[in-house]
């Protein structure tokens, strides 16, 4: 969907001082087929996942809710397979998100490539609530010169996304959506940062509804100084390099 | 009574529609939901025990669960032992009956009642008025949606969606009869009108039935929470008191009943404590003043006993406190009625489809994003988002959701077990996207996903997926 | 009746079980646990009791004054002309009410409330610092009503018996036989009910005002 945020999370690290690679063997995390109460078929895909990194030292995932299923989810759906809960525990024990990882393992200084914006920040539900990712990545903001951050009234609802939720209700998400979108206008920031595509792509879609021309961006985005480009639901220049 | 499948997921889109229009109830849910959840927030911050005050909760309902039919029968002893009976009751249909025999032979013609939900699951009202009984509704806002002739459509304010402009209409329509003729507008007008009308029915009710947020095994009492003293009303003055409860409520001694009453008002409505907690313990003795000659306990089963042992035990430990309901951005947007049934909100989506049957309420589960807040809140700790989902698993492995729905998924999943064919296949679709809204940005139309573009864009995504740019990079250098 | 109670406490057996049959020894345990059942965490607050308690009670709308035994008559006239009212009331019971010798110039009813009751004066058999809350038990000469059919209740409390917790009152009730009496009524400020427009307004159903007398020389 987004390439930016990927290339910026792999600029991070590499700027950090880690030997990146992007593994060839991956799709999903396969969350959809979780919540959609779908557990074999979440297995499967957890197994080629497993597969996929077991040569790694590390694994970030520039998502709070992906990270969810690699860290907490995986080890659970495996915890009575014999053959596999000892891989998904592995996994589990080396992968992070990251805004965490770059904080916690990495002790990360980063650059101080400056956004001048004034910044309303979206905290996931599973990043929050399931791995307790609140003040990381506002701690690396915090380097950001001339970036501020607006901390959102409700900052602790979700945003109505939900991953097939958002289509099997649309209107229950719409709703939920533009209570958001309503509480992000009143902090009056330009920008909306956040550390989950789904959220993000909800956000902007509602945004971008409204005639509002706030940007909004990936946190890795802004990090790694690659914020100069189109925002989310904002059109390419037309000329292009 | 069964129904199907395709038109349960109408009733309830439908519903959900309808709420969502509602401006009143818009405007009602967002006042409601911001006074309970500030409250709660600020009862939590001046009690620094709380969490551990909800564990010491968690535990205690637990055990009691782990050895519910020992506390039973201990409660059951007391019970009788002050002078009160127990009955015990299946489902809904044999408690009404229950009920029932009781009211007329007390040759009963007014009913009053405190808030009682079980006695709304058991749908009590229509018999004992099928059986010529006049049912009052006596907690305020229960009153408001009598007259109004609903269900309640919250736990703790089961009124919240009314407005005072309706409950104005509401009095002046019912009251009239009465000789209240003046329209009163007023909010303390409005409360004094019903104090004033309900007096009558308190003092001349023959038989009283409440509930019970507790049922104390030490001393066979039950235990009502309220804050408008109608429970007490209820419970003191007619002739004979009934209590209806689930067989779940049982606690051991009034210590444990304690740290229970100590998270639940906080989580309810953000109080330390209600204006009136109140323990009834069978009938009047010999030498006292007053109180009722009977006093009846009607348990209630309708499936609770089926869940213990499974991995839905920890929905048993449920103290109807409401807190979920009031941190759920679902229910904050629809409101209670919109979940078909008395139960709503998270704590209502857990329990519809284990008591009425998984095929009854397939909506229920899936009408959540599993944010998470409800089992954050939870004043014992039940981890509600999670037991959704197993509801979605029981959804999937009984074949309960969309043909259609199944097949999409499969094929997906069975691409993404085959990642590079997976990003081979989803290639196309993504160029398309990305053609149809480069030169805005966003598709504003978007066929196949639901009706997401219904009330947003859809960010188009880029030309080329990173698996691909990346494997330009590398080959250029 | 009783197959529905066999029937049900056969499911609850069942759907515990683990094999194990539940016996006698296991009732007595449980019963065991009852008997010894002693306070878990609870909010910890160094204040002196009488204040916090007037604190409490006062956050809740309540009103109150300190005054001694003697006292008890006048004070309650002095509180109801000041509001208008006559010199009678419901009366209940306990050893402070018990030991006053009310003068001619007041009536007072020794009988349960009816709708048209103004006010009522009670005795307190334990007041809860933790929470400003009154415990009134039911008894031969306390009826319930008088808690909750007048528009003014007044509760005298004999301030030694302000207690911190709410456990304290229940270990109060057991030692005086009590606690398993038909009603145990604790009372926290007036009546009151946020049901039309989530807005508070008092005097629901239940008095639309509470007013304590806490005597401290008893």
């Amino acid at each position: 969907m987004r390439p930016q945020v990927a290339f910026a999370a792999v600029a991070l690290l590499e700027r950090a001082g880690c030997r990146v690679r992007v593994a060839r063997e991956q799709s999903c995390c396969g969350q959809p087929a979780l919540n959609s109460g779908d557990r074999a078929s979440t297995m499967n895909i957890a197994k080629s996942v497993i597969r996929a990194f077991s040569k790694d030292d590390y694994v970030v995932v520039p998502s709070g809710s992906c990270a969810d299923m690699l860290i907490n989810k995986y080890p659970d759906l495996f915890c009575h397979d014999v053959k596999w809960a000892g891989r998904a525990q592995g996994l589990a024990d080396k992968t992070y998100e990251l805004t965490t990882f770059l904080v916690e393992q990495l002790g990360a200084e980063l650059d101080q490539i400056p956004y001048p914006g004034v910044c309303a920040y979206h905290d996931s539900c599973s990043g929050l609530r399931e791995l307790g990712i609140h003040q990381q990545p506002r701690k690396l903001l915090d380097r950001v010169e001339g970036l501020s951050i607006r901390e959102l009234e409700d900052g602790n609802v979700c945003c109505g996304f939900g991953g097939l939720f958002s289509v099997k209700y649309p209107d229950l998400s719409g709703r939920i959506v533009s209570d958001k979108c309503a509480q992000i206008a009143q902090t009056e920031a330009d920008t909306v940062l956040g550390g989950d595509l789904g959220c993000l792509l909800n956000i902007a879609g509602r945004l971008r509804r409204e005639g509002r021309d706030l940007k909004v961006f990936h946190v890795a985005e802004v990090l790694a100084g690659m914020a100069d480009g189109p925002a989310i639901g904002e059109a390419e220049s037309e000329d292009k390099a | 009574m069964s129904v199907s499948t395709a038109s349960q997921r109408v009733e309830f889109q439908e519903r959900a529609r309808q709420a969502l229009q509602d401006t009143s109830l818009q405007r009602a849910l967002a006042k409601a939901r911001g006074g309970f959840v500030d409250h709660r927030q600020d009862a939590i911050d001046a009690l620094p025990e709380f969490d551990a005050i909800r564990d010491a909760a968690r535990d205690i309902k637990n055990h009691v669960l782990a050895n519910l039919d020992g506390y039973l029968e201990l409660y059951e002893q007391q019970v009788i032992e002050n002078g009160g009976q127990v009955h015990w009751a299946r489902d809904a249909d044999e408690a009404c009956q229950i009920v029932a025999e009781i009211c007329k032979d007390a040759g009963a013609k007014t009913v009053t009642k405190g808030k009682s939900m079980v006695s709304e699951e058991m749908h009590l009202n229509p018999v004992l008025e099928a059986a010529g009984m006049t049912v009052v509704e006596t907690d305020l806002g229960e009153y408001i949606v009598q007259l109004a002739g609903e269900t309640p459509s919250h736990i703790i304010a089961p009124a919240v969606h009314k407005t005072r402009e309706q409950i104005t209409d509401l009095f002046h329509e019912h009251h009239s009869p009465l000789g209240y003729t003046d329209r009163v507008t007023q909010r303390e007008a409005l409360v004094n009108e019903a104090r004033s009308v309900l007096r009558e029915r308190f003092v001349t009710a023959d038989v009283g039935i409440t509930g019970a947020n507790f049922l104390v095994a030490e001393t066979g009492s039950n235990v009502i929470v309220t804050n408008e003293g109608n429970g007490d009303l209820t419970s003191c003055l007619p002739r004979v008191h009934i209590v209806t409860a689930g067989i779940e409520k049982v606690v051991p001694s009034l210590d444990d009943l304690s740290v229970l009453l100590r998270v639940l008002a906080r989580s309810a409505t953000g109080q330390e404590f209600s204006a009136y907690t109140s323990l009834y313990s069978g009938s009047r003795r010999a030498d006292d003043m007053e109180g009722p000659e009977a006093y009846h306990v009607v348990l209630l089963d309708n499936g609770r006993s089926r869940l213990l042992g499974s991995q839905y035990q920890p929905m048993l430990r449920c103290i109807r406190c409401g807190a979920c309901l009031n941190h759920c951005p679902v229910y904050g947007s629809i409101g209670g009625h919109a979940y078909g049934w008395v139960y709503s909100g998270p704590m209502g989506s857990v329990l519809t489809p284990l008591l009425n049957g998984f095929d009854q309420s397939l909506d229920l589960p899936n009408a959540c994003t599993l944010n998470g807040r409800c089992k954050e809140v939870c004043p014992v700790r039940i981890p509600l988002s999670d037991l959704l989902l197993k509801h979605r698993v029981e959804q999937h492995d009984r074949r309960l959701n969309s043909g259609f729905g199944r097949l999409l998924l499969g094929v997906w999943a069975w691409l993404a077990c085959r990642p590079r064919l997976y990003q081979g296949v989803m290639a196309l679709p993504l160029r398309l996207m990305h053609l149809l809204g480069r030169r805005r940005g966003v598709l504003a139309w978007l066929p196949g996903v639901g009706g997401w573009t219904g009330s947003r864009d859809f960010p188009a995504p880029a030309r080329c997926s990173f698996m691909r740019q990346w494997e330009k990079r590398k080959m250029k250098s | 009746m009783n197959r529905a109670r066999d029937q049900i406490l056969g499911t609850i057996r069942k759907s515990l079980a683990a094999g194990e049959p539940r016996t006698l020894k296991r009732l007595e345990e449980l019963k065991s646990r009852i008997q010894h059942s002693r306070p878990q965490v609870q909010p910890e607050f160094d204040d002196d009791l009488l204040s916090r308690f007037c604190q409490k009670h006062v956050a809740v709308h309540g009103t109150y004054d300190r005054i001694t035994v003697e006292q008890i008559e006048s004070a309650v006239v002095k509180h109801l002309t000041g509001m208008g009212l006559d010199a009678q009331w419901h009366l209940g019971s306990g050893p402070l009410l018990d030991a006053t010798q009310w003068t001619d110039s007041v009536f007072v009813y020794r009988k349960g409330a009816d709708k048209n009751t103004k006010v009522a004066l009670s005795e307190a058999v334990a007041a809860v610092a933790e929470t400003g809350t009154l415990v009134v038990c039911s008894g031969p000469a306390v009826p319930p009503s008088q808690n909750y059919l007048p528009d003014d209740h007044l509760i005298v409390v004999d301030s030694r018996r302000i207690v911190r917790h709410m456990e304290d009152a229940w270990a109060m009730l057991r030692e005086s036989g009590v606690a398993k009496g038909r009603a145990i009524n604790l009372i926290t400020g007036p009546s009151k009910t946020g049901d039309i427009e989530q807005t508070i307004q008092y005097g629901a159903h239940g008095p639309r005002r509470l007013h304590l007398l806490i005597v401290e020389d008893a």
